[in-house]
């Protein structure tokens, strides 16, 4: 047989019951691993293909990581509906399984922790991006002169900081209603526009974890703040249910330290 | 717009959050293969490099310099 190499996709508790995954990153075989206590989403990788060289190569393969990815995703995503998971970061790479059962003993504790800490919950991702139309209300029309130049240009810019501290304060509200309606909520650095494609200014890239039995009133509520927000020029978007890749390790400190 | 926003497919899942997610988030257990933090910015700067229009890539560049 071919060498293999362990790649890691969340931990579940041991007990849990996950029969019929997708195919895991190069199409190979998942299934749960039980330790001691935890049970870990495994599949192995080809060492020729996968290994550490294999990854460091394929570093800025946008089609390679992004397939990859999309694996990795999908097993978790799996997992997520069908149980509790704690996703690991990618890549999560072992020797063997028994080195894998090893480094899950060390970390039993925080693994547990974080299983409790998202047990029935979801976790969903809201963005609000800045419109065209906010854009516009603070631009004015072309002046003659020199000096109603400068006047308007001065009376645009202030314009310009206004709508800008009136957006951010409406964001921040946005934010708070939709945690008010979750268990934990978190803001990301707003992605850039060259990796999103979008031309719209992001305002928001927030996470919220959010108890299943609340999950129709978290998404009522963002409807009905979309509604409201569009006329103020704030579009609002949301996407989910995500496995709860921003509540668990240390993804909070990560966004705290992002957004400084 | 008034709707309960659907849930998505798998196939809708855009590039830029799935690396965001996938990447940027998620649990760290140190195994005994270990990718290095500056392994994951080349990750994430490599993809910028890739997208991102031509004048941008040069100061991806001298941040991929730094995290080196």
């Amino acid at each position: 047989m071919d060498e293999t190499i362990v790649h890691a996709y969340g931990i579940v508790a041991d007990n849990e019951a996950l029969a019929e995954f997708p195919p895991g990153i190069a199409e190979t075989r998942v299934w749960v691993f039980d330790t001691d206590g935890l049970g870990a989403i495994v599949s192995l990788l080809p060492v020729e293909g996968f290994g550490v060289s294999d990854w460091e190569r394929n570093a800025a393969n946008v089609s390679w990581l992004g397939r990859v990815a999309r694996q990795h995703h999908e097993v978790l995503q799996y997992a997520s509906m069908n149980a509790t998971v704690v996703p690991l970061r990618l890549p999560s790479l072992y020797q063997s399984l028994e080195s894998l059962a090893a480094t899950l003993g060390a970390a039993s504790d925080r693994l547990e922790r974080d299983l409790g800490r998202i047990q029935g919950k979801v976790e969903w991702a809201v963005k609000a991006y800045r419109t065209a139309k906010a854009d516009r209300s603070a631009v004015s029309a072309g002046s003659a002169s020199g000096r109603d130049y400068l006047i308007a240009r001065s009376r645009d810019l202030s314009a310009r900081n206004t709508v800008r501290q009136q957006l951010s304060e409406q964001v921040r509200e946005i934010h708070n209603a939709l945690g008010e309606v979750s268990a934990e909520q978190v803001r990301n650095q707003p992605q850039d526009a060259a990796l999103s494609g979008r031309s719209e200014h992001m305002l928001l890239n927030g996470a919220y974890l959010v108890s299943r039995a609340d999950e129709a009133r978290f998404l009522e509520l963002v409807g009905k703040i979309a509604d409201s927000s569009l006329a103020n020029g704030i579009l609002v978007e949301v996407s989910g249910p995500w496995p709860a890749y921003n509540f668990t390790g240390d993804a909070e400190a990560r966004a705290t330290e992002a957004l400084k | 717009m008034s709707d309960v926003p659907e849930r998505w497919s798998d196939e809708q899942v855009a590039l830029v959050d799935l690396i965001d997610r996938v990447i940027g988030g998620g649990v760290v257990i140190t195994g005994d293969i270990v990718l290095g933090i500056a392994d994951v910015d080349l990750v994430y700067l490599g993809l910028q490099l890739v997208i991102a229009p031509a004048h941008e890539v040069e100061q991806s560049i001298s941040l991929r310099r730094r995290s080196a």
